[in-house]
């Protein structure tokens, strides 16, 4: 049984997803034995990106500039903006579509159980955005659960106060689906199929 | 085998959830399903879905062991949404573990079919509040007052919290009418001022049963 420093790396790595005491330990066993660089690195790393990586001052997305690259580019379709529920969905549609607009990261969704309201998921800032006047269409692409739902139908009353359309990813996701987890086609597909919500 | 709806779920270590439900005969109940994480049970473990539930195990926490969908969800859009949560929440909060209740699982299924295509959904959340606080052994008395005498339809009232209605309106401040007492009582409404006065009266009563603490789902009615 392994003990004091050596104990406490190993209960560390159980945080981890999908990380049980037997990876934990292999892990901790392979950075101690064959890799003490790689090791080090990876702490300098997780130390600086915990200390330094925010959020998006537009898109709320994890980023350590006060606004990402995304948010900073010129190039690409200041009228469309496409909310997302996590940063993981961001970088799924951004790397697996064409799709060239904005984002905005709920960090969530509407869900008073867990505590998550309105202020919660960003929706003052979303309503500054709207309020710019630059956004003409908001691409909802939270995912198809009732919370949602909930959250798309709040987010297209505050749109339809700013006069700005409201379309709904739509094909092939899956009931209780999470985009995170769809390939690059369906997740395509959704995007280019979306329609008008209401 | 029993019928259920799902009030709250949330992740359980990697694979598994860990359900807050509503059961028949059971009342509220936590269960561990394990390894749904991810696949087609997750799809079918969602709000407002009826339920048959089988689970087995000792202790607080069982573990589920078959989950099936008797029937297409209900078909809750935009502000109905809104209403399912907060009636969840409402049993999240007011209904403790393990208490029976065997009324309030009906209560609720009704509530939620009713909302489908009822015109004024607010009037479906009075009545659901009204018997949640009344299966939840809060008593509330709404057809006499607390001086003993039938309330009549065309006399005002206040009603004292931890007493009743009372014809005493000295000290209140807000004023109920009879006929918004017996509309609540009787479960019917007639008009726009009972269902403006009796969401005043249960507002009161439910942030009173809640010891004053805000309700989250309200937030999204803003
Ligand atoms: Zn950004």
């Amino acid at each position: 049984m392994a003990q004091g420093l050596l104990k406490n790396l190993i209960d560390a790595f159980c945080c981890l997803p999908g990380v049980g005491q037997k990876s934990a330990q292999r892990m901790a066993f392979y950075l101690l034995e064959r890799d003490r660089d790689g090791g080090k690195h990876l702490g300098e790393l997780l130390h600086q990106a915990m200390q330094k990586i925010g959020r998006c001052s537009r898109c709320r997305t994890l980023t350590e500039l006060q606004t990402c690259s995304i948010c900073s580019s010129q190039r690409r379709d200041n009228t469309l903006l496409c909310v997302v529920e996590t940063p993981g969905e961001l970088e799924a549609i951004e790397q697996l579509t064409d799709y060239r607009g904005f984002y905005f990261v709920l960090h969530g969704r509407l869900s008073p159980l867990d505590g998550l309201g309105p202020g919660e998921i960003g929706m003052e800032e979303l309503q500054l955005r709207l309020a710019e006047g630059e956004v003409a269409e908001v691409i909802l692409a939270t995912n198809p659960t009732v919370e949602g739902e909930a959250t798309a139908h709040y987010i297209s009353e505050m749109a339809a106060r700013h006069n700005v359309r409201t379309t709904r990813i739509a094909h092939g996701v899956p009931l209780g689906g999470e985009l995170e987890y769809l390939d690059g086609g369906t997740l395509s597909h959704a995007i280019s199929g979306r329609r008008e919500f209401e | 085998m029993r019928a259920a709806f799902l009030l709250h779920r949330r992740p359980y270590r990697d694979t598994s959830l860990l359900l807050e439900c509503l059961v028949a005969g059971e009342g509220r109940m936590p269960l561990i399903a394990r390894g749904a994480a991810k696949g087609r049970l997750k799809g079918t473990l969602q709000p407002f879905q009826p339920l048959t539930l089988r689970w087995r195990g000792r202790g607080e926490v069982m573990t589920l062991t078959h989950a099936e969908a008797v029937e297409k969800p209900l078909d809750l859009k935009k502000k109905l949404l809104y209403c399912g949560f907060y009636l969840n929440e409402l049993l999240m909060r007011l209904l403790p573990r393990g208490d029976a209740c065997d009324n309030l699982m009906q209560v609720y299924w009704k509530t939620l079919l009713h909302l489908q295509y009822s015109e004024y959904p607010d009037w479906e959340l009075r009545r659901f509040e009204l018997q949640l606080l009344q299966e939840t052994g809060y008593g509330v008395v709404l057809d006499s007052t607390c001086e003993g005498e039938p309330v009549s339809s065309n006399t005002t009232y206040s009603y004292n919290i931890g007493q009743g209605v009372t014809r005493d309106c000295s000290a209140a401040d807000a004023l109920i009418h009879g006929e918004t007492l017996l509309a609540l009582h009787q479960g019917e409404w007639r008009n726009a001022r009972e269902r403006h006065e009796a969401k005043l009266l249960m507002r009161r009563l439910i942030d009173h049963s809640l010891d004053y603490k805000p309700l989250k789902s309200r937030e999204l009615f803003r």
